[in-house]
C-alpha cells in the first residue's frame, strides 16, 4: 500500500518509517496534519496513519477533510495516538478514522491492523466500482422515461429531432436492448394463416 | 533500566526494542531524534509556562509524553503526562513542580540512552 504518515514527532515518524517500509509498503511522511493534507492533495495513498495532535492541524481535523473529499477513491484512516479513552476513540471514529491504535503500539498488532485495512480498501473500492456502474446502467435507462408521442395507428415514436421512428428502432437506439422478429399468436391466427391458406389455393389452382 | 525506586522505569529497553526491532543503528538514530527533539520541546514547554499560555503547554507536554513512551522513557512519559493533564485542566498550581520532575526524569532518560 502507499501510506500517508503524519506525525509531528520525529522519533515516531522514524519508527513508523522503517517499519511500514519493512512490511512492505510504500510511506511517506508529514510532520504535521496540514503538510499532510497538502501531500494528499497531490497524489493519491491507500491508508493514512495519523496522530491526533499536530500543530497547524490535527488528526481528527485531517480526517473530517479527507471524507469530505469525495472525488478520490476510499482511502483508509488509522489513527494512532497516546490518548485512550473511549470518548476518544468515538470522536476519531466520528471524524472519519476507521481504525485506531494507541502508542506505544506493537509492531505485529499494527502489521495485523494494516492487513485486515487492505481487505477493507479491496472492499470499499470494489463496491465503489459497482455504483459506477449502477448509476452509469440507470443514466442509460432514464434516455427512455418521460412522455414520448407515440402514433396510435402504426406506433411510430416521434424523436427529440421530430422524427417519427419505428419503435424497435427508436428503442434500440436509447437502450441496450436489441430485436429478433418473431410473431406473436394473435398475428399468427390473425394474419398468417389466412396468407398461407390463400397461397395454397394460388398453389392448388396452378396444378390444375 | 531500573531507577533504584519501584516506580516506573528510566527506560523500558523492551519497548525500545520493540519499536526498532533491536536494530542498534536505529536504536541510535531514534535516541538522538528522541533528545533533540525533547530538548526543544522543553524549551517551548519552559516559555510556554512563562507567559501563561496554558493550551500550549497541554500541546507541547502531550506530544513529549508520546515520544517519551516510544522510546521506552517510562518514567518521563508518565512525568510529562502529569504536566499535560494539569494543562488539559487549566491548573496552573504545582505545574512549575510538575514541569521540574518532568525535566529530571528526561534528563535520567537521556543518560540512559546515552550508555546504550
Amino acid at each position: 500500500m502507499r501510506i500517508l504518515v503524519a506525525d509531528d514527532d520525529p522519533g515516531t515518524r522514524l519508527v513508523l518509517s522503517t517499519q511500514l517500509t519493512d512490511f512492505g509498503h510504500e510511506v511517506e511522511v508529514a510532520e504535521d496534519g496540514q503538510a499532510a493534507w497538502e501531500s494528499f492533495q497531490r497524489q493519491p495513498f491507500d491508508a493514512l496513519v495519523l496522530d491526533w495532535m499536530m500543530p497547524r492541524m490535527d488528526g481528527p481535523d485531517l480526517a473530517r477533510l479527507v471524507r469530505a473529499d469525495d472525488d478520490r477513491p476510499f482511502c483508509f484512516i488509522l489513527m494512532l495516538t497516546s490518548r485512550r479513552t473511549t470518548e476518544d476513540l468515538v470522536e476519531g471514529i466520528a471524524a472519519g478514522a476507521d481504525d485506531f491504535m494507541t502508542k506505544p503500539f506493537d509492531k505485529d498488532e499494527l502489521r495485523a491492523r494494516l492487513h485486515a485495512a487492505e481487505r477493507v480498501i479491496a472492499l470499499e473500492r470494489r463496491l465503489a466500482r459497482k455504483v459506477d456502474d449502477l448509476e452509469q446502467a440507470l443514466s442509460e435507462v432514464k434516455t427512455l422515461r418521460g412522455l414520448l408521442p407515440i402514433c396510435m395507428y402504426c406506433h411510430s415514436i416521434r424523436d427529440d429531432r421530430d422524427i417519427w421512428e419505428r419503435i424497435e428502432e427508436y428503442i434500440a437506439q436509447h437502450s441496450e436492448a436489441n430485436f429478433t422478429h418473431s410473431i406473436c399468436p394473435g398475428c399468427y391466427e390473425e394474419r398468417v394463416k389466412p396468407m398461407l391458406s390463400e397461397l395454397k389455393k394460388d398453389a392448388e389452382k396452378k396444378a390444375i | 533500566m531500573d531507577n533504584g525506586t519501584t516506580g516506573p522505569a528510566v527506560l523500558d529497553r523492551a519497548q525500545l526494542d520493540e519499536a526498532t526491532g533491536g536494530d542498534a543503528d536505529l536504536i541510535r538514530e531514534l535516541a538522538e531524534l528522541y533528545v533533540l527533539d525533547a530538548e526543544a520541546q522543553l524549551e517551548v514547554l519552559r516559555g510556554a509556562l512563562e507567559q501563561d499560555r496554558i493550551d500550549e503547554v497541554h500541546r507541547v507536554a502531550h506530544g513529549l509524553k508520546g515520544s517519551s513512551a516510544s522510546v521506552g522513557a517510562t518514567e518521563a512519559a508518565e512525568a510529562f503526562l502529569a504536566v499535560e493533564v494539569k494543562g488539559r485542566l487549566q491548573e496552573t498550581e504545582g505545574l512549575a513542580e510538575a514541569l521540574a520532575v518532568a525535566e529530571q526524569a528526561f534528563e535520567r532518560a537521556r543518560a540512559a540512552l546515552a550508555s546504550i
